[in-house]
């Protein structure tokens, strides 16, 4: 007898808990998005070409003025391998990132914070479903025009919902040319491509 | 009465209550907080296919957090402790199935959010850390569904009650039993 009073016990506070989350999503004035799947490889709607129509002028922003520091040849073969590295499908390769931000995209760092204060691509900002909804997040997503091309950044790889789940929020938010970097923060730095950390506060940017 | 009891109650059963209780609590908070950043992270875990069951991925992610806050605040207050016990126990199995699932897919590598994107003890990435604590917090819970709330809670003062009058009914002789077993 004791044991079917437990039950019901479990029962009624799940039965509760369901309501009460029925009447919080009545309240809520944004719909949960879920951004695409995430299993296997996706099939994307947009491809990196959409990117190369971007104005060549779009960079009027803060973030080129660091300059633009190329660490290297263009004809070094090695450092060549690692801009083309292959991406997921409808992802930026890290050369097109990379001439984004010459142009001035705006980029999203979105792995956890204190990855993003470990060292970020220069000029990024920080990002995530986590912040997105708080003071700090809202003050980044203030300072960024809705039709800016906007590139969003994780850990790379097929794998990495982060970018995917950034990217939804910002769409849903009316931000309309978001891409994704197909490789990862890692790459970036390990070809010598321009990087900022909070540790120190100032322009790492390193070169090989 | 026994002393005993009392001091069970006091060094065992309330700070269990207390601290099981204040986890799920806190735990549901910071959920509660960012649905959409829970939602993402039920997601991640890859056990549901976001465009096939992306309507229970939503409707978990809007429930789960309420029943951690309602079993949690019942349990700090010892009221219907064994039920809100089980209903963590069994959210503690869940969670750890879920845990295990992202262990063994070597494909998928997922972050907790058991405390929205705040760490306690263990990292953001799921790994065993993950699944010992929760299996160290079933450790109270089988205690607390074995024993009950104690002393020290409500359930205490609403048994005590209905005890002394199925008593004087004479209903229900189990009950008799029972109270006759706490005198001792």
């Amino acid at each position: 007898m004791k044991c079917i009073q437990t039950i019901a016990g479990v029962l009624a506070i799940v039965g509760l808990g369901y309501i009460a989350g029925v009447g919080q999503s009545l309240l809520r004035d944004r719909p949960i998005v879920l951004g695409s799947g995430s299993s296997g490889p996706k099939s994307g709607t947009e491809t990196p070409t959409d990117t190369d129509l971007l104005p060549p002028d779009s960079g009027t922003d803060s973030l080129s003025e660091s300059g633009v520091n190329d660490p290297n040849t263009p004809s070094d073969p090695e450092f060549n391998a690692r801009l083309d590295a292959p991406v997921p499908d409808g992802m930026l390769t890290l050369r097109r990132a990379h001439q984004m931000w010459i142009e001035g995209a705006y980029f999203i760092d979105s792995r956890h914070k204190f990855e993003y204060d470990a060292g970020h691509i220069s000029g990024a900002a920080h990002l995530t479903a986590e912040t997105f909804f708080s003071d700090e997040g809202e003050a980044e997503i203030q300072t960024i025009p809705p039709d800016a091309p906007v590139v969003i950044y994780c850990l790379g790889g097929d794998q990495c919902d982060a970018s995917e789940n950034t990217k939804a929020l910002l769409e849903q938010s009316g931000f309309s040319d978001l891409s994704i970097m197909g490789v990862g923060y890692d790459e970036w730095q390990a070809a010598g491509l321009p990087i900022d950390s909070n540790a120190d506060g100032s322009d790492a940017g390193e070169s090989p | 009465m026994s002393v005993a009891r009392w001091a069970e109650s006091v060094l065992l059963q309330l700070p269990m209550r207390v601290g099981l209780g204040g986890l799920f609590v806190f735990a549901a908070f910071t959920k509660l907080s960012n649905v959409q950043a829970f939602a993402f992270a039920i997601k991640g875990f890859k056990v549901l296919d976001p465009d096939q069951h992306g309507h229970l991925i939503i409707s978990a992610a809007y429930t789960i957090p309420w029943v951690e806050m309602i079993a949690g605040v019942l349990l700090i207050l010892g009221i219907r402790t064994k039920a809100a016990t089980l209903a963590l126990g069994l959210m503690l199995v869940v969670f750890i199935g879920a845990l295990l699932y992202v262990i063994y897919s070597p494909t998928v590598e997922a972050d907790c959010s058991c405390f929205g994107d705040m760490n306690i003890v263990c990292g953001s990435t799921v790994g065993w850390c993950q699944v010992i604590r929760d299996l160290i917090m079933l450790l109270p819970v089988g205690y607390l569904l074995w024993r009950g709330g104690g002393n020290l809670s409500f359930d205490a003062l609403f048994d005590k009650k209905d005890g002394v009058e199925k008593a004087i009914e004479g209903s229900n002789q189990s009950q008799i039993v029972d109270e006759a077993g706490i005198r001792a």
